[in-house]
């Protein structure tokens, strides 16, 4: 059975690890150098979630800015969701988290969302970046998940719960 | 007052006092022993030396070069020139091998540039005879035999989602699919493309329509909802154009809903993968893929297959210059043209001297009487690839059963006219029409069939005529409607479903007694006071336009009584 197919964006500052990330998760994947040249680069992950049809996920890896607001809006355009991601030990990051959102329901208004705080295995259990990082995370309303790609802490988790979410309108 | 010391102690303490005065010249002068001996060391080892020289030494020459390039060349070219001559003499085998993959590569870059401006300037030339020596007339079939011998070729087909970039529908004519790389995530990187180039240049509304990838092109064809994307090889004929517009402008009507309300489903589109496989193979040019199919057998693959085109090339254009026989070329056309536009018929004739190749299809009578007037005019005919269609009776008794498996009264009917066929006749709702034409193109295995089937429900009909003829009227001043037109809204709403509505303008309506700002947010509330009723029946707000006029007081009120109104144009 063909599975159901979905565009989802991975935003966040550069230097977040949203391409180590993706690194972790998928099967395909193009040459980073797509990334420098055109600002995105596309990769792909079939996952089966139980008692639906499977998500054939398209994930475009935006590359990251320190200012939001830079990225071409139109790399949002069909997206039916989103990870967030930021890196727990860089307060900024966290706190450019809601304008990114912002720039992205702009495009997509109905797109869902997740955030992933990420490099969690390089702040202990009460640094103030993971803190934060919830505190937003509650503030936002949006489900959230403490991400590590060096060793795969809750990656698959943060993918899985995007892809629920993008084929459960409610 | 002088003391006397003893001679021994005199000599300590002038040893130490030399201790403390010359320690540290002493130690500098190790320190610079060592680094002697070091600088030494590194002089004799050359790779060292050179190790040391080379960041100054490239960094000199960088700065040298940039400000006097000419001084440097003419001082270093015969240094080079002489470096060059003795290395290539002394290591032929090193120097080919090491320049190979860049030299291989523009030879092969270049080569199909050559080719494909030539491939260019040709079919430019035979436009413009054709137009001068034919007076803008169809073009006859010696120009379609030429352009059918050029080599080009169309690899892969991509139909993709316009906004999301996933991958709807592909065809591709590689024999091993591993070949073939992920292709939904071409079709997300195509995309990707797309919209950099979009905001990079400032585009605005205009797009990428063709990318040159090495002796690829990927040619785009824009629609409203999705785009089509050919890989070829070659140059495609000038006609190319006009055909994948055609074949894009099929598919959205076809399957325009379903385009339309994508979510990520690709199922409905399975069908048009078989269309576009259908469209490879129509104008797929054999004799080029055995050119392709010799260039990975063989290491000298470039340079053969390009002397292969060029003879073909030279006989195709011989054959197009020489006219040695005007009355039998004459009788060829006149045949082919005559089953030509018989209905259902379409094919395509590669000719070599005497032999025909037929590639297409036509029914089984014309078929045959054409290909027997062929042989009686003495031509050798190939006709392996020139299928039979069934009779048209056959096709209708097929769609018959379509019809009566769908409940569909009277049943559809299928037309032949010229290489088209056309579904027609009438059904109650969207989702019947595509399932009609779906299942018929499924049994029947034509290639392109235009579902002209029409949807048509009466509840619908009533529907829409009720609210083109009539108008909702309202209190004078206020946007809420008089107790006899809430009535009347209610009864047409009754009269079935909004849903069914493709297209509703709601127009709003008053008169221009009074503050004209007045009357315009007037006329814009009435419009808006009855949309909400559409929308709380379920109407798709995306269907409704809303719409204001203020009749000045010389205007009549047209069709209906007053000017406070609302009226409606509905499809």
């Amino acid at each position: 059975m063909s599975p159901i197919k979905k565009k989802i964006c991975l935003l966040g500052d550069v230097g977040v690890g949203k391409t180590s990330l993706i690194r972790r998760f998928v099967e395909n994947i193009f040459d980073d150098s797509y990334l420098t040249t055109i600002g995105v680069k596309v990769s792909q992950k079939r996952i089966s979630l139980t008692g639906e049809k499977d998500v054939l996920m398209m994930i475009w890896d935006v590359e990251g800015f320190n200012k939001p607001g830079v990225v071409s809006p139109n790399y949002f355009m069909g997206a039916a969701g989103a990870m967030v991601v930021c890196d727990l030990s860089r307060q900024e990051s966290i706190e450019n988290l809601e304008p990114v959102i912002r720039d992205f329901h702009r495009i997509s208004n109905k797109g869902k969302i997740v955030l992933a705080g990420n490099k969690a295995d390089l702040v202990g259990a009460s640094h103030p970046g993971r803190l934060l990082f919830r505190e937003t995370a509650r503030q936002l309303e949006l489900p959230f998940f403490e991400t590590s790609a060096l060793n795969g802490q809750n990656v698959a988790a943060c993918f899985e719960t995007l892809g629920r979410k993008i084929i459960d309108p409610s | 007052m002088k003391e006397n010391i003893p001679p021994n102690r005199s000599s300590e303490a002038l040893d130490q006092l030399k201790q403390i005065l010359l320690q540290q010249e002493k130690e500098r002068l190790s320190t610079v022993e060592e680094e002697l001996l070091e600088l030494q060391a590194r002089f004799n080892d050359k790779e060292r030396l050179i190790e040391s020289l080379d960041p100054v030494i490239a960094d000199l020459l960088y700065k040298k070069i940039m400000e006097s390039r000419a001084q440097m060349a003419e001082a270093l070219a015969p240094v080079m020139g002489e470096a060059l001559r003795t290395q290539i003499n002394e290591a032929k085998d090193d120097i080919a091998d090491a320049l190979y993959p860049v030299i291989g590569k523009t030879v092969r870059k270049s080569v199909a540039e050559a080719m494909k401006n030539l491939m260019q300037a040709i079919n430019e030339r035979i436009d413009n005879l054709v137009s001068k020596g034919f007076g803008g007339r169809k073009r006859p079939d010696r120009i379609t035999l030429l352009r059918e011998v050029l080599p080009f070729h169309v690899q892969q087909v991509f139909l993709i989602h316009r906004e999301t970039g996933l991958l709807l529908s592909h065809a591709s004519n590689h024999i091993d699919p591993d070949a073939i790389p992920n292709e939904d995530m071409i079709s997300g990187m195509l995309t990707a493309i797309r919209e950099f180039s979009q905001t990079a240049f400032a585009a605005g509304d205009q797009s990428l329509h063709e990318i040159q990838y090495d002796n690829l092109n990927i040619i785009i064809e824009e629609g409203k909802y999705a785009y089509l994307a050919f890989v070829v090889s070659g140059t495609p004929g000038s006609r190319f154009k006009e055909v994948i517009k055609d074949l894009e402008h099929k598919i959205h009507l076809a399957y325009y809903k379903d385009l339309r309300a994508f979510s990520g489903e690709t199922e409905p589109f399975t069908p048009i993968g078989k269309t576009l496989e259908s469209f490879i193979s129509a104008v797929h040019e054999p004799m080029f893929e055995e050119a392709l199919a010799g260039q990975k057998k063989r290491g000298m693959a470039p340079l053969l297959v390009f002397a292969g085109l060029i003879v073909l090339l030279v006989a195709a254009l011989f054959y197009f210059l020489s006219m040695d026989n005007a009355g039998r070329e004459a009788e060829l056309q006149s045949l082919l043209q005559q089953y030509r536009q018989k209905n259902g018929a379409f094919f395509s004739v590669e000719r070599t001297d005497n032999r025909l190749i037929l590639n297409g299809q036509a029914f089984a009578a014309d078929r045959r009487a054409l290909l027997q007037a062929l042989e009686d005019a003495g031509f050798e005919v190939n006709s392996e690839a020139f299928t039979v269609l069934p009779p048209l009776s056959t096709m209708q008794t097929e769609l018959n059963h379509v019809s009566r498996d769908l409940n569909i009264h009277p049943p559809l009917t299928l037309i032949a006219d010229s290489a088209q066929f056309y579904l027609t006749g009438e059904v109650p709702d969207e989702l019947t029409r595509i399932k009609a034409a779906r299942r018929f193109a499924a049994q029947s295995a034509l290639p392109l069939i235009w579902n002209g089937i029409r949807v048509t429900s009466p509840a619908r009909e009533k529907l829409i005529n009720s609210l083109n003829s009539q108008a909702l009227y309202f209190v004078s001043g206020s946007a809420r409607l008089n107790s006899e037109s809430e009535k009347n809204l209610r009864q047409l709403l009754s009269r079935g479903n909004v849903r069914d509505i493709r297209r509703l303008v709601i127009r709003g309506c008053a008169d221009a007694t009074g503050n004209p700002q007045r009357n315009e947010e007037l006329a814009r509330q009435r419009a808006r006071a009855v949309e909400t009723v559409f929308l709380e029946m379920g109407m798709d707000r995306s269907r409704i336009t809303l719409q204001t006029k203020i009749f000045t007081t010389e205007e009549s009120s047209g069709v209906f009584p007053t000017k406070r109104r609302v009226d409606f144009k509905a499809e």
